[in-house]
């Protein structure tokens, strides 16, 4: 950031904070955030409710996106209500739509201790205790249900969410240069056995092992909010236990770090909701194919000359594990 | 001129493969121990693309050589175009007939268009992620 953004974004804080002076130190770039760019920042604040120094991330749009992503006020706002709503997240503190101070809006949050990568989490084996916990706060990310006056921008709530995914990720493969026969082959097992939505929540579209922080074995937030909308429940469990999140882990159903049973009970038992295996079973089957369109799109956002990013071009050579997965469990192999 | 080892590559050895394969090792077993945390997942990375383009390369032209032939013998066509052509024209029309449900039922090219999937998804497997399979089983 040269020095000139640096000045305007110092102005802008002082302004929020309605504070007297505010100086930023940049930090380094963090980890994840395939889509949106995420900042280590340092502020210090003179004068006002926010007076002192604080760690807190910068988070900026990429030049490019995928579509299933949200703006970044929306995602704002979603963090805002889910920590309204006792969700453990990061405290949002400001956002600026005003492409004068930084050249894109952005946004600032606190900084959460912990470690995100998923790779990382899975190596340390059993966490049962972590596993409860990311149950429990499902559950409340779940009691946040339709209507909501400040969620307005998620639209109405769809009456087969499962049919609503199909027909938008046909519409994202055709938009692709390629065919993708197993995809195609997946979705449409899918549609022939598309349940009708139980009931709707807020769900989160990305829980999963490397969206969340975990500090000294605990939980100390959900991250990454940009993919969130209302949906049936069951499609964040069969994420959050989708193969292709376990990382290092497979044998560990339940994100990598524990068996279903204690994230299952967990959810359960707080959100007072019983959980339908085959529903999960579905769900995590749209899982990989959904990863998989994501996938596909985001290596397009390298192919395409956008983004230089070694990240984005290793994405879609993991294609193949996900449709490894997708013959799985439509049974076409064993 | 033939090479040493008898064979008739006009290339230097190492090969294209060996030289991949040996800055894919060191890398792997020599830089990464010394580098600070946050610049080991940005190694890992390339590690990762060179072991793909590595086995891309030895693989040659298609990841699964018999994936032509299949899809001529499913839909009885023998195009003499390009295989790069057919083989995108062939996989397309697979494609749209797995949506609009031509493979719905169980019938013999059913099994055959399904296995067409297994034997393309593994062929792939293997080239991009070939630890993976070794993870899962």
């Amino acid at each position: 950031m040269n020095k000139c953004a640096e000045l305007s974004l110092c102005e802008f804080l002082r302004g929020s904070a309605l504070a007297d002076k505010v100086t930023v130190k940049m930090g380094n770039l963090l980890n994840g955030g395939a889509i949106q760019e995420n900042r280590a920042i340092t502020v210090t604040i003179d004068g006002g409710d926010f007076a002192g120094t604080k760690e807190m991330v910068l988070r900026t749009e990429a030049s490019t996106t995928v579509p299933e992503s949200r703006l970044l006020e929306q995602q704002f706002a979603l963090l805002k209500v889910a920590n309204a709503a006792g969700v453990k997240v990061p405290t949002p503190y400001w956002y600026c739509g005003d492409p004068s101070i930084l050249g894109k809006p952005f946004y600032l949050m606190q900084r959460l201790k912990g470690e995100a990568l998923g790779i990382r989490i899975t190596r340390a084996g059993q966490q049962p205790h972590l596993a409860a916990a990311l149950g429990r706060e499902l559950a409340r990310i779940h009691n946040i249900q339709p209507p909501q006056i400040k969620l307005s921008f998620l639209g109405a709530v769809s009456e087969s969410p499962a049919l609503d995914a199909i027909a938008k990720y046909r519409v994202y493969l055709d938009e692709l240069p390629e065919p993708h026969p197993t995809l195609e082959w997946t979705l449409r097992w899918l549609e022939n056995r598309a349940p009708t939505s139980c009931s709707t929540v807020l769900c989160h579209r990305d829980f999963r092992t490397g969206n969340y922080l975990v500090h000294e074995g605990a939980l100390t937030g959900v991250l990454d909010w940009e993919f969130a909308g209302w949906g049936d429940p069951h499609e964040d469990i069969g994420w959050f236990c989708a193969r292709c999140w376990r990382f290092s882990a497979p044998g560990l159903e339940a994100g990598g770090i524990a068996g279903r049973k204690v994230f299952y009970n967990s959810y359960e038992s707080s959100s007072g909701r019983k959980l339908e295996k085959e529903l999960i079973a579905y769900w995590e089957t749209m899982a990989h194919v959904r990863w998989a369109v994501i996938a596909l799109q985001q290596s397009m956002r390298y192919r395409a000359g956008g983004e230089p990013s070694l990240d984005l071009a290793l994405i879609g050579r993991r294609l193949a594990e996900l449709e490894y997965e997708c013959l799985r469990l439509t049974g076409v192999m064993k | 001129m033939p090479s040493p080892d008898g064979g008739d590559e006009m290339r230097n050895r190492p090969t294209a493969e060996e030289l991949l394969q040996i800055a894919e090792e060191t890398l792997s077993n020599k830089v990464t121990t010394n580098l600070p945390q946050e610049q080991r997942y940005n190694v890992a990375m390339i590690v990762s693309a060179i072991g793909i383009a590595r086995r891309e390369l030895a693989g040659g032209r298609f990841a699964w050589d018999g994936e032509l032939d299949a899809l001529q013998r499913l839909y009885a066509t023998d195009i003499q175009k390009p295989a790069e052509s057919t083989l995108f024209n062939l996989s397309s029309k697979l494609a749209s007939d797995f949506r609009a449900g031509v493979y719905d039922e169980s019938s013999e090219n059913h099994k055959v268009a399904l296995n067409i999937l297994i034997k393309d998804v593994l062929a792939r497997l293997n080239e991009d992620s070939p630890r993976y399979l070794k993870m899962t089983s």
